[in-house]
Parts: structure tokens; C-alpha cells; sequence
């Protein structure tokens, strides 16, 4: 992770690598100053900083919570955590990946403190039948997010930071202290219950490719 | 390898002997070609699933309780800052008690010019260590908890605080006579009460604040008291 990372999204070969996963390319020119700004004790440039970054973090925890969850109150408690540790913050690393690192954290913490995890029946996960009309694209997208909903929760934490949020496997190993193997593994794993559930779609979606 | 091993590789991060390992064998297996083709049609899927922004209502929910978060936190931060001053008030506080009593022992009494150099040098601890602007808070904090006396000994004693403030050094029967008020309200005494009487888990700087003022307008009783030794001599 490096600091500017953002900045060259969109931007060549070098790019289109460490974009594989789709990050959202959102460059603002000002956010090193605004780092060191908030860093110094500048409320305005932290909250730059959130306006700037603070989506990604309500995606995510939304993608894990689900949305009518908890995703809003682990968002808000992320921002605040990060409020109180920007002074830790090391300058030059990516800030993005950062806050999700606190939002990973939080979400663990807050995930503790509930019943404990049963283990979810990925196995017997019903395979969700295909629209009749052929389905839409947004019907497939929503068909996904119905089915990441399922996923065992190291699985889904490292598809929604793979594709939600266009982190790299080592950014992701960094954040949840995995290996590098690991977060393939669990993407692979991930990817084996989205094909199941989502095979009566293959068609539909063949179809739109041609 | 066999073709799952590849698949797993195919998701990425690999190496680039890995890498080497993987293209080798894609390039033998015609399914394991057919797989890797189709991943990115699906990761194309997944990110536009993924990605897409949170709805900006939400959004602005969040960030506002964030931002009003942040602001207590702000607040919170200036109240230890202000709990340093009370630290410090309170040593001042026994330095000069120390020095009153050196005073009087020197002298037994306690004579205008010295009521008006102790007077004055109150007054300007009162300055320096904001007492008035920790009253302030302290009633907002009461108000805020529904706390009603503790509420009014720190109206009480912004009062006299602000009475103390406003006297005139030099003259010292107007000096004698807000100090006896202060005395005789017992105020320091209500505030030291107030201390006791909240609540275990209570901030750190609630009672610091509590103690700063109490420190003050006891020594402004304790200057009184030494008018009273000095008539009654």
C-alpha cells in the first residue's frame, strides 16, 4: 500500500493491474495535504477525508451487515474511531485502506460481542431460479448481493474488499491479517457458492455477453 | 497441479513463477481455459454489483452522526486540557494557602495591604484558570442531566465568582464585604457537596472542574475569615 494509490486509477498499465478488482477511482489531488492537515488537528481536512473516503466504508459494512443492519452504526463508530486515531495515521500509506482496515475491526469487535457464529449452510444454499423474462443486468447484480448475503463471513468480507472496494490480495492480507493464499482460497470459495446459486442465470447472462 | 489448484491461482495475487505455472497449464487444458475466460465475465458482474455507491441518504445519516461525535469528542478534548488548569489551580490553590499561613504567622493579622495583594493576586487565578468558563460548562452539563442543584450551586457560583472579579482590590471594605458574602453563602462548601454527591463514573473533568471552583471561592472564604481574626484582635 502506498500513499497516491488512488490517484492512479484510470491511469495505464500499471493501473489496470491494481485495478483488477474494480476499485472505484476517486482522486482528489488535495487529499495528501488534507491528510497532513488533519493530522496536525484540522477538523475540516479530516472531514474532506470522510467525504472523500467514508462511501467506501458504509459500502462495505453494509455489504457485510446487509443493508437495513448495523452497516450505519459500525460507519458511524469507524469514522469516530478514526477521528480519535488520525494522529497514528502513517502518512504515505494508502487512507482508504485505513479506514476499511477500522471498519474490518469493527465490525470483527461488534460481530464478537453477538451470539456466537453458527456456521452458515453453504453447502445446501438453494440455487436462485432465473427470471422468467431473462433477467436484467440489475436483477443478476441484485441476485449477487442476495447470495454474498449467504456467504460465510471471511468470505464475504474479502469478494465485497476484492470487488467492492478494488483492494489488492496483499491490501486485503494486510487488512484482515491473513495470508495472501488465504484471501485466495476464501475467493475461490466464495466464487464456487456465487456459480452455484447463480447457474440458471449462465444463459441469461451468455446471452447479453454476445 | 491439478485443474482446482489452477483455478484457486486464477483468482490472483500470485507470483510470477505461479504465474508461469498457471499460463502452462492453461494453455494444455482446454476446461481450465474455458474457466478463466468465464471469470472475468463474473468479476465484471461482481463489481458492478459491488461497487456501486451507498444511497446518499444514508450516507449523510452517517456522516452527520459521525461529524456530531466528532464534536463531542472535541469537546471532551478541551475539558482535559481544561482538567490540566484545574491540576494546576489547585496546587496554586495550596501555595497560596501556605503562604497565607505564613502570613499570619509572621504577623497574626492580616492587614489592608496584605488583604489587597491576596486579594488581587485571587483575582488573577481566577483569570488564569478560566474557573468562570468551567462554571459555564458545568451548568450546561446540569441542565444537559437534569441535575437542578447541582445546576444551581454553579449559578450560585458564577455569581460570586463574577462578584470577586469585579471588586476593587484597593478598596478593602467593599473587598471585606464580597468576601463575607462568599463566606457566609458557603458556597465552596455547596460545590465540594455537588462533588461528592455525583456519580462515581462520572467524568474526570466534571470534578475537576467542581474542585477548581470550590478551590477558588474557598480561598476567597479563608481570606474573609482572616478579616474576622484580624478585628476581633
Amino acid at each position: 500500500m502506498r500513499g497516491g494509490a488512488l490517484c492512479t486509477v484510470g491511469d495505464g498499465a500499471d493501473v489496470s493491474k491494481r485495478d483488477a478488482g474494480g476499485r472505484q477511482a476517486r482522486c482528489d489531488p488535495r487529499e495528501d495535504g488534507w491528510v497532513r492537515a488533519a493530522k496536525a488537528g484540522s477538523r475540516e481536512a479530516f472531514d474532506a477525508l470522510v467525504e472523500l473516503h467514508g462511501p467506501s466504508v458504509l459500502r462495505y459494512l453494509e455489504g457485510m451487515c446487509g443493508r437495513g443492519g448495523e452497516g450505519e452504526d459500525l460507519a458511524q463508530e469507524t469514522l469516530l474511531q478514526a477521528f480519535r486515531r488520525i494522529g497514528t495515521f502513517a502518512t504515505g500509506t494508502d487512507f482508504r485502506a485505513w479506514l476499511l482496515t477500522i471498519a474490518y475491526h469493527t465490525w470483527v469487535h461488534s460481530a464478537r460481542k453477538k451470539k456466537p457464529v453458527v456456521g452458515v449452510l453453504q453447502e445446501g444454499l438453494a440455487e436462485i431460479p432465473a427470471p422468467d423474462p431473462p433477467a436484467s443486468g440489475t436483477d443478476l447484480e441484485a441476485a449477487v448481493r442476495l447470495v454474498l448475503g449467504t456467504l460465510p463471513e471471511d468470505q464475504r468480507t474479502v469478494v465485497l474488499l476484492r470487488f467492492g472496494e478494488g483492494l489488492s490480495h496483499a491490501e486485503i492480507a494486510s487488512l484482515t491479517g491473513a495470508q495472501a493464499s488465504t484471501v485466495r482460497w476464501r475467493l475461490f470459495r466464495a466464487r464456487q457458492v456465487l456459480q452455484k446459486a447463480l447457474k440458471a442465470w449462465r444463459p441469461a447472462l451468455e446471452e447479453r455477453e454476445t | 497441479m491439478n485443474c482446482e489448484e489452477i483455478q484457486v491461482l486464477l483468482e490472483g495475487g500470485t507470483s510470477p513463477a505461479e504465474e508461469a505455472v498457471v499460463a502452462e497449464h492453461l494453455g494444455q487444458c482446454a476446461a481450465c481455459a474455458q474457466y478463466a475466460a468465464r471469470l472475468e465475465e463474473e468479476n465484471r458482474v461482481l463489481r458492478k454489483a459491488l461497487a456501486l455507491p451507498p444511497g446518499a441518504e444514508r450516507w449523510q445519516r452517517v456522516k452527520a452522526r459521525a461529524a456530531a461525535g466528532a464534536d463531542l469528542e472535541t469537546f471532551s478534548r478541551t475539558r482535559r486540557r481544561r482538567a490540566y488548569w484545574a491540576v494546576a489551580g489547585v496546587a496554586a490553590a495550596v501555595a497560596f494557602s501556605v503562604t497565607i499561613i505564613i502570613v499570619r504567622r509572621d504577623t497574626g493579622v492580616q492587614t489592608p495591604e496584605s488583604l489587597a495583594a491576596h486579594v488581587a493576586t485571587l483575582q488573577e487565578e481566577v483569570r488564569s484558570s478560566q474557573v468562570l468558563d468551567e462554571l459555564d460548562q458545568l451548568q450546561i452539563v446540569f441542565r444537559e442531566t437534569g441535575d437542578a442543584d447541582g445546576r444551581s450551586v454553579a449559578e450560585d457560583a458564577e455569581l460570586y465568582v463574577e462578584r470577586l472579579l469585579a471588586l476593587d482590590a484597593q478598596r478593602v471594605d467593599q473587598a471585606r464585604e464580597v468576601l463575607a458574602g462568599i463566606k457566609a453563602a458557603g458556597i465552596h462548601k455547596r460545590l465540594l457537596r455537588v462533588r461528592d454527591s455525583i456519580s462515581e463514573d462520572a467524568p474526570t473533568p466534571l470534578r475537576a472542574s467542581l474542585d477548581l471552583a470550590a478551590s477558588t471561592l474557598g480561598k476567597a472564604a479563608y481570606l474573609a475569615d482572616s478579616k474576622g481574626r484580624h478585628h476581633g484582635r
